[in-house]
């Protein structure tokens, strides 16, 4: 077994990240790394400092969350609550950021900041026409027209109540 | 048709001038998908050519019901046209649900919901449970409920839950089960709980199950659910149970039904409702109330169960 309790992240910039061994096991990828005793040395990813940063944030939170999830503590719940809301705030409001953390929690193995990035993701999505969303996240219609016809032969059914 | 993901990266970042959300790897892009409805989820292949097979992944909860509809053939049936509209809505209703459930290529999916006044008789709905059988989903609910007609009763017959598609195969993911007008048997149901992790189980309006006896501290059951008129034997000792309904009105107020035998050990109940079929038993034992209860928590059941009983003497 490895012998220190922290393990050393290099973002794809160059930036070295010094985290315990405990917050970061939440990523599949690492965890492995670290029971396969390859975690010594710096690892590097190829991930943002700016978004490693905050994966490693998102980490510690969620653990220290779950170190106290039997304590009574309403006020430390609270900022928790509050931390989270500010996360999502920041990361809806921000697409190079929440596209960034989803490639890096994909990649990182992180199944729980995965999904929250996906909720995100689709709570942005959810009452917009497809016009409406295209907008938002500029994506281009490349249908035929008649491929278009096609889509609208088979999934009619989701354009009316 | 297959898609295939393209270029799954597997690095950390991209750079997004312009679409960025297509460029996210395919399986991203189903998640995402997977956390919205069914039909949200269907009208995202119109989006671009990269998003039209996304869909047939798609992970989440299907959705299968026509509320319009289904009022649309109530006012018809008032007024005494029926035959024709209803048939062929029932035609396009399975066609539809056949068309969604076989464009799926995912492996599993977390819920399955199908509500409408069905034709119980169509070999297409034992199908649709192996479907849930396969997909392994965690949520199963078939509301076949007819279209409700004052002037007359619907034919007696029914849709038999396929028992039979369970036995071999294991449908352990089941946390959920909600069947109205749907056949299924007391002992169907208590083989089912035995080896599924089923929480949650509503059963209204099932013609075969006369007697229940669900027991035992392995059984996960938290919330259950009964409007049964033919149920004469109920037998429920459960630890885990914390909220028992029945509902208070029944669509049929010509029927009463009345459970002849009930024995009941609930200690953890917190959330209770009665309707007619125990209001006897209740009144005949108020004054074991307390143990009937066995440890029930909420002052507030008392007063459910005293309106209850104002509610059944009064449409008496």
């Amino acid at each position: 077994m490895a012998t220190t309790s922290t393990v050393k992240l290099r973002s794809g910039d160059n930036e070295v990240f010094e985290v315990e061994k405990q917050v970061m096991i939440q990523s599949g990828t690492i965890r492995n790394m670290i029971e396969d005793d390859a975690a010594d040395g710096e690892i590097p990813l190829q991930i943002s400092s700016r978004n490693l940063a905050k994966v490693v944030e998102w980490c510690k939170c969620m653990q220290h969350r779950d170190r106290n999830n039997n304590n009574d503590n309403k006020e430390e719940e609270e900022e928790e609550e509050e931390w989270e809301k500010k996360f999502d705030e920041e990361v809806s409001e921000d697409k190079d950021l929440h596209f960034g953390l989803l490639l890096a929690a994909n990649y990182l193995e992180i199944p729980a900041l995965l999904h929250r990035l996906c909720q995100l993701a689709a709570d942005i999505v959810k009452g917009k026409t497809p016009e409406e969303i295209r907008r938002t996240f500029n994506i281009k219609k490349d249908f035929t027209p008649e491929e278009e016809e096609a889509v609208m032969d088979e999934h009619g059914w989701a354009f009316h109540d | 048709m297959p898609i295939l993901p393209c270029n799954t990266r597997r690095e950390g970042d991209f750079t997004c001038p312009n679409d960025c959300i297509s460029q996210l790897p395919y399986e991203i892009l189903v998640d995402v998908l997977s956390c919205l409805s069914m039909k949200e989820a269907a009208r995202t292949t119109i989006l671009s050519s990269r998003w039209r097979y996304l869909w047939n992944s798609f992970t989440g909860c299907l959705n299968f019901e026509k509320p319009l509809t289904m009022a649309y053939l109530e006012a018809k049936a008032h007024l005494g046209l029926e035959a024709e509209p209803l048939a062929r809505e029932r035609f396009m209703f399975m066609s539809w649900v056949n068309q969604v459930l076989g464009s799926h290529h995912g492996q599993l999916m977390e819920g399955l919901r199908i509500c409408f006044d069905v034709d119980y008789n169509n070999n297409d709905i034992d199908k649709w449970v192996q479907f849930a059988v396969e997909k392994k989903v965690q949520k199963l609910e078939l509301d076949f409920s007819g279209v409700r007609y004052d002037c007359y009763e619907r034919s007696s017959g029914q849709y038999t839950f396929p028992s039979h598609l369970f036995r071999c195969s294991s449908f352990r993911s089941l946390t959920s089960l909600r069947l109205a007008n749907v056949g299924v048997s007391g002992e169907v149901l208590e083989h089912l709980l035995s080896y599924c992790t089923v929480e949650a189980l509503s059963v209204k309006e099932s013609l075969c199950l006369t007697s229940l006896k669900l027991f035992g501290p392995s059984l996960k059951l938290k919330y259950l659910e009964l409007y049964v008129a033919g149920l004469k034997d109920l037998e429920i000792h459960l630890p885990n149970l914390i909220s028992f309904k029945e509902p208070l009105h029944y669509v049929n107020r010509n029927i009463h039904p009345h459970i002849a035998t009930i024995s009941m050990n609930v200690p953890n109940l917190v959330d209770v409702s009665f309707g007619y079929s125990l209001s006897d038993y209740i009144m005949n034992n108020l004054c074991q109330l307390n143990s009937f209860l066995g440890g029930c928590k909420s002052k507030t059941d008392l007063v459910e169960l005293v309106c209850a009983r104002a509610s059944c003497v009064h449409e008496c």
